[in-house]
């Protein structure tokens, strides 16, 4: 029995060369000994994106994307199918968890100057995949068609509207009608259920291949050529686990003990087109371009600038160009992404109390 | 003698392994197949609204759904009500009551049953399963399971 | 638009909405504001209105004595012809106040205060204790021992206010346990939809005044209460066995955190030593 086995094992082998596979991106891929628990977020990315693809699939299920119906539908998961509160939970918990660890990964990039040559395309990408899982989140938060999602679509929608001569075309275009209605609904579902997951797809899968190519960096003042090596797997992979295990902690305390963070009362309600709640206001990771919006006076100007922001973020290799990694021997760069970074917070505390 | 290394890996592999494990108790009662419920068993048409019963002294059938959302067909044959499933024993497509000839008439294959039920004719290989069928007080086609 | 998306004027709009009641310009409040010199008796209601909830909520004087508010000329604006029906007499006030709270008068018309207010005027109407003009959101300090003494003995008032403070308490307690729920996202809507039943059962008692009849009706609510408590224990139990399955979840990934990050420290020691 176990030569059997053995021996179809060898025959599919001989012809797909898994085990081939296996050692080279596996137990014969080395790498630095050193890498710190930073480089293990790259992987917990990869775990909200399969949560998420997970989950959507089975709230897809039940899910009715139509205006009168939608509501209802998500209800009758959350009240009606076994554990389909859970499912629903953990969808939008993860997606705020994918955001946060998402945050950490780019800070950390940042501080390490790990975005340098030979590694702009991945941080390139990078940039692109955040702004592609910004929109997910976004384009997310309609389907359940409460007053929160509808109200929070309405303003997100309407800040396009300031841009000159044909923002209010705009506006029209995104909504698909000039108000949030049906059309938005159908837009902003095939685009959350299938355009934007496949693109995230592709780009990690971008992502991942030039990490593996150009190798992974080495933590700022060491020697890449000269620290000791593991294999990735098990060396790192149970590094890589154990970020994951307290991040399933942390999910599952904020799922079962906490889903007032992801449902505040406008989300329990069902939209009202004629009726907007008191207190409405983006997801946090929102709330600081909320409020620096709400402080330009040109509102355009406002878009605009955040705008800047991310366009520098993009080419910031092609501007940051020494080869110098260690944070403290380049202070002003990063003076300026920790002032950057107390500025966003300050702004989103700002934003949630105003 | 196991090393601390062999050790920890068992067990680290088990709680990755319960981690997939407990992901999957939850999904399979998310899918779970939804229960008939309980309570009256009596003919629907598509939109889930009763069939009335009085709609047989206009027509000789009515097909709706019946136990378990199985395609039912109801005749009166010789003032009688009989109910039976309308789905063809052969590959499943549903068979039509053609009162002239006193038969059921399957589109698909040309399978023909009796007003018992039973096939006579074409590629069928066995009878239409029969329920029993009366009109309730508010004069809806109520079934139940077994022979009338 | 531009510049003012559509929500900033949907809000402004919405919230205009109450308080521009009171600046379309109206004539009865104008004018008989105007005489608060010469003839103050007929400028106080409306002093006295604006300190009411029917002021707050854009009740205006047309809405209970008629009339035409737009009108300049005073005869035009306090015409038959405009359904104008000033103020009423003693017995007219429950009917006059009942057009809007109609449930609340036929409750008050069974009430001993009725009676005595039909056959000889002696009874209180909605006035006596509400005030004519400058109504507040009910409370039920409205039932004290300066008011109900001026008639008769506080002693039967007191056990009703009792009574009816005790279903309150019970009430509002409810009130929180439900929407827990509905914040835990469970489906409470025919508990809500109770509840609210309920409590407007109890409410619409109080004008009855009869302390026997409404002992027994709150005794009736409460036993209804009893049975929507079992209802809401059951949505208790749900909440609390998922927090249960949650700290069991939380335990188990933190010890598997714990258990990976050991087999990563040997892997390490390991491979350190066998560089040495």
């Amino acid at each position: 029995m176990k030569g059997l086995i053995l021996g179809v094992w060898r025959w599919v082998d001989e012809r797909t060369q898994i085990s081939r596979v296996v050692r080279a991106t596996l137990t014969e891929y080395m790498v630095p000994a050193n890498l710190n628990f930073w480089y293990t977020m790259g992987s917990l990315l990869i775990a909200c994106f399969v949560i998420q693809i997970v989950t959507g699939i089975l709230l897809l299920i039940y899910y009715v994307p139509e205006t009168s119906k939608a509501f209802e539908s998500v209800k009758f998961i959350t009240s009606a199918v076994p554990f389909g509160w859970l499912i629903r939970r953990l969808h939008a918990m993860t997606a705020n968890l994918f955001v946060l660890v998402l945050f950490l990964h780019m800070l950390s990039t940042l501080y390490m100057g790990s975005y340098k040559k030979p590694r702009e395309i991945q941080w390139m990408t990078g940039v692109i995949l955040f702004g592609l899982v910004l929109t997910e989140a976004l384009s997310g938060y309609l389907l359940p068609w409460s007053q929160l999602s509808y109200w929070a679509t309405t303003v997100a929608t309407n800040a396009i509207g300031s841009i000159p001569k044909i923002g209010d075309m705009l506006v029209v275009w995104v909504r698909g009608t000039p108000k949030v209605s049906q059309f938005t609904l159908g837009r902003f579902f095939a685009m959350h259920v299938s355009l934007i997951p496949f693109t995230i797809l592709m780009f990690i899968a971008i992502h991942l291949l030039f990490m593996r190519l150009t190798g992974i960096s080495a933590p700022p003042g060491t020697d890449k050529s000269k620290v000791a090596k593991v294999p990735f797997f098990p060396h790192m992979v149970s590094e890589d686990l154990t970020s994951l295990f307290i991040f399933l902690a942390a999910l599952t305390l904020l799922v079962f003990f906490f889903p007032q963070f992801a449902f505040p009362p406008d989300a329990l309600e069902p939209a009202n087109p004629l009726q907007t709640p008191a207190h409405i206001k983006p997801e946090w990771y929102f709330l600081a371009n909320y409020q620096a919006l709400k402080l330009v006076p040109n509102e355009f100007l406002g878009i605009l600038l955040q705008l800047v922001v991310g366009v520098i973020l993009f080419f910031l290799p092609f501007l940051d160009r020494s080869p110098e990694r260690r944070p403290l021997k380049r202070p002003v760069f990063t003076t300026l992404v920790t002032l950057g970074l107390l500025a966003y917070i300050a702004l989103a505390v700002w934003g949630h109390y105003s | 003698m196991t090393t601390r290394r062999g050790f920890l890996q068992r067990l680290v592999g088990v709680f990755a392994g319960l981690t997939g494990l407990s992901f999957l108790g939850p999904v399979v009662a998310y899918l779970a197949p939804k229960k008939e419920k309980g309570g009256r068993k009596i003919l629907l048409d598509p939109n889930g609204s009763p069939v009335k019963a009085d709609i047989l002294n206009k027509e000789p059938s009515v097909v709706g759904f019946g136990i378990n959302g199985e395609p039912t067909i109801v005749i009166k044959y010789e003032g009688e009500l009989r109910a039976f499933s309308a789905v063809c024993t052969h590959l499943g497509c549903l068979v039509k009551w053609k009162p002239a000839k006193a038969e059921f008439f399957c589109p698909c294959h040309a399978g023909r049953f009796d007003a018992n039920g039973v096939n006579i004719a074409g590629p069928p290989p066995e009878p239409l399963p029969r329920y029993r069928v009366y009109v309730t007080g508010d004069n809806l086609l109520g079934l139940e399971e077994g022979k009338a | 638009m531009r510049g003012y998306p559509f929500w900033i004027v949907f809000v402004a709009v919405t919230l205009a909405a109450g308080p521009l009641h009171a600046e379309v310009k109206n004539t009865c409040v104008t004018c008989h504001e105007e005489q608060k010199d010469e003839d103050p008796d007929l400028a106080a209601p409306v002093f006295d209105w604006q300190t009411s909830i029917h002021f707050e909520n854009g009740i205006s004087c047309s809405d209970c004595h008629g009339g035409n508010p737009r009108a300049e000329d005073e005869d035009v604006a306090m015409s038959e012809e405009a359904g104008f029906v000033g103020a009423p007499d003693p017995e007219e006030v429950p009917d006059f106040c009942g057009k809007c709270h109609s449930a609340v008068r036929d409750n008050y018309m069974q009430s001993a205060h009725a009676e005595a207010l039909l056959e000889d005027e002696s009874g209180p109407s909605c006035v006596d204790c509400h005030t004519a003009h400058k109504q507040q959101k009910v409370s039920l300090d409205l039932i004290n021992e300066d008011l109900c003494s001026q008639c008769h003995d506080y002693d039967q008032a007191a056990k009703l206010k009792e009574a009816m403070r005790s279903m309150d308490q019970d009430l509002t307690l409810m009130d929180h346990r439900v929407e827990r729920l509905f914040r835990e996202g469970l489906d409470v809507e025919s508990e809500q939809k109770a509840l609210f039943a309920l409590r407007n059962r109890a409410h619409r008692l109080t004008h009855v005044l009869d302390l026997d009849r409404i002992l027994s009706e709150l005794g009736a609510v409460r036993a209804d209460l009893g049975a929507l408590d079992k209802r809401v224990q059951e949505g208790e139990q749900v909440v609390q066995n998922r927090r249960r399955l949650g700290t069991v979840m939380i335990l188990f990934f933190l010890i598997g955190a714990l258990l990976a990050w050991m087999y990563h420290r040997e892997l390490m020691r390991e491979a350190h030593e066998s560089q040495h």
